[in-house]
């Protein structure tokens, strides 16, 4: 009996102990978080939740209890009030905004880690088996593109064209309608983030220490600059200024025309999301946890610690600003104009 | 520290074998795991060299006699045993040491091949930190080609066949094979079968190769390829090492009873 114990105790700890090491139990991504009107609805860990903006209050969660399922993409949302959001699981949701009832359309053949786009009632999702779906809202296929690599990027629509980058270092042009190929242009990089549409081009960043501008209209690559380390995600424009950072934690405001550099600015810890623009000024989170709200020539108006740990783009709503992080005891928090807490959203059981 | 002593140097040294076998992510977890068992081959020889001594003393006579004569006497059969040891050379910890220091040489291992399977953003970010810049190009490295043979070695293993409405797990199988076949060599006979310890083994030796089926057949196919391999070659080192009796590892005392 003594042995059996022992045994099943040895066993135990060896199972803790590998499980462990795989990072199971450990947040694998930040929050993605869409906001609309008075409700913010997020994906994170075992759930999408929906919360009321102006006090923090959970109002739904899906599924309602907690399942295998880990979503990361931040759910998009229809204009007919409907949430569409893949998981690690692979598979993609559809839920009601309001109620928060929900159902699966589609199992793809690995995770969906980009955010969907839905235009007049097609999804467009790029899924880490490297086909970008197109899809109704029933999950009827319409049409698929194989890359030739990963897809973590999400797609981008502008004028029934889908701009996807890829991790196989392309940026892809899509006739929306069909399927089939425009053009697409090696970036010399992994392309993970997001990508970003103004003045004709594509912005985005690459693994190769990039920020990449390109023609919409043939995809050649007008300019790039090489940062000091990866850029992971596309930048922020504002009047002809480029904003971004690396994973070094080297953040650079760049001239559009020439791409000199304006200014830089050095923060404590990686910078993974794209800057948010606002009159006030740029608003950065960095890995080491803290919030940077710079003015427009650089200059530091403050930098607080507000989390472990920040990735994510800081979201406005209503006028607040809104971090997803990827605290032990919280996933929201949410800012007045002058940095204050407001409310923290508990991570929920 | 235990990042920069084990974890990255084993990233590094796993990425760059992947680098020169053509971003073969298979081939490289195949062929960083018999380095890595290779380099701590010293280790294992003197871990079998004690455990054999151990069983020596276990068929010794003397030994057999002070445990009958001294059952009821702890301290008194501790002395015994200590005098044994040294008039037959063992060192007690000779076969436990080495184990120990490998331990955490294998937890480096399995998570460095777990780190360099990224398939999440925090995964990737944390990749990115432990990669050498003047050593290796991250940007030549993203994206892992994670495809080997069948598997995506990112997820976890299964073979589907036509004729099949389900997946076989082929190398979580593989794994409760060899991690049966390589407990069996490992352990030394027992010159009673009954006694305590035997019968531990015995039952770990059962029970251990369920839990790894388990651990491969819900994570990473690359785990399970690092599972397997590792498996096969510690067989192979006990063998080379005098330890194995392939008539006895293959024999199984179930079948036998049943026949």
């Amino acid at each position: 009996m003594k042995n059996k114990l022992l045994i099943v105790i040895i066993l135990i700890f060896t199972a803790v102990l590998f499980s462990g090491c795989t990072g199971t139990g450990v947040s694998s991504s930040w929050p993605g978080i869409t906001a609309a009107d008075d409700v913010i609805y997020t994906s994170y860990g075992s759930g999408v939740f929906a919360v009321n903006a102006q006090n923090g209050t959970l109002l739904w969660r899906y599924p309602e209890k907690a399942t295998k399922s880990s979503f990361y993409a931040a759910p998009a949302l229809t204009a007919d009030g409907q949430l569409v959001v893949g998981d690690y699981t692979h598979i993609l949701h559809v839920i009601d905004a309001k109620t928060g009832q929900g159902h699966e359309i589609f199992t793809a053949e690995s995770k969906w880690i980009g955010e969907s786009v839905v235009v007049d009632g097609t999804i467009y999702a790029a899924n880490a088996d490297g086909y970008l779906y197109a899809m109704d809202l029933n999950g009827n296929e319409l049409w698929k593109y194989k890359t030739e690599s990963l897809l973590w990027s999400n797609p981008l629509i502008i004028d029934s064209v889908v701009y996807q980058g890829g991790m196989d270092h392309f940026l892809y042009a899509i006739d929306a309608s069909t399927g089939s190929l425009i053009w697409k242009t090696d970036c010399g990089g992994a392309i993970i983030g997001n990508l970003v549409n103004a003045d004709g081009n594509i912005f985005l960043g690459t693994m190769a220490n990039k920020a990449v501008a390109v023609s919409k209209a043939d995809g050649k690559i007008i300019w790039q600059y090489t940062s000091g380390s990866a850029v992971w995600s596309g930048p922020a424009i504002r009047e002809g200024n480029i904003y971004f950072g690396d994973l070094d934690g080297n953040f650079y405001a760049l001239a559009e025309a020439d791409q000199t550099v304006l200014w830089q600015y050095k923060a404590n810890g990686a910078i993974v999301g794209t800057p948010l623009l606002l009159d006030d000024g740029i608003y950065i989170t960095a890995e080491d946890g803290s919030l940077i709200h710079l003015d427009y020539t650089g200059k530091l108006l403050y930098s607080k610690p507000l989390a472990e740990k920040l990735y994510g783009t800081p979201v406005t709503v209503n006028g607040k600003l809104l971090i997803g992080t990827t605290n032990k005891d919280s996933i929201l928090i949410m800012l007045d104009e002058n940095g204050n807490q407001l409310w923290v959203l508990p991570q929920p059981k | 520290m235990w990042d920069s002593i084990i974890i990255t140097p084993f990233v590094n040294v796993l990425l760059y074998i992947y680098t020169i076998v053509g971003q073969n992510f298979g081939i490289a977890i195949i062929l960083f795991t018999i380095l890595i068992r290779l380099v701590t081959h010293p280790l294992t020889a003197q871990q079998v060299k004690g455990s054999k001594g151990m069983a020596a003393l276990q068929s010794d006579k003397r030994w057999i006699e002070a445990q009958k004569k001294y059952k009821d006497d702890k301290e008194k059969l501790a002395q015994e045993q200590m005098a044994l040891y040294k008039e037959l050379g063992i060192n007690p910890f000779a076969s436990c040491l080495p184990t120990i220091i490998q331990f955490p040489i294998i937890i480096g291992l399995y998570q460095s091949v777990m780190l360099t399977l990224a398939s999440s953003p925090i995964e990737m970010l944390n990749l990115t930190k432990h990669v050498y810049p003047g050593f290796l190009s991250i940007s030549q490295l993203i994206p892992l080609n994670s495809k080997f043979l069948w598997m995506n070695l990112g997820l976890p293993e299964r073979l589907h066949l036509s004729f099949l409405s389900f997946g076989i797990p082929v190398l979580a199988i593989l794994v409760l094979i060899t991690t049966y076949l390589q407990s069996k060599a490992m352990t030394p006979p027992s010159a009673n079968p009954n006694d305590q310890s035997a019968q531990m083994s015995k039952m770990m030796n059962l029970y251990m190769p369920f839990l790894m089926f388990y651990l491969a057949f819900t994570f990473s196919s690359g785990l399970s390829l690092y599972f397997v391999t590792s498996n096969i070659v510690g067989i192979l080192q006990y063998a080379a090492l005098g330890m194995v009796d392939f008539k006895k590892m293959f024999s199984f005392p179930i079948l036998k009873k049943k026949a």
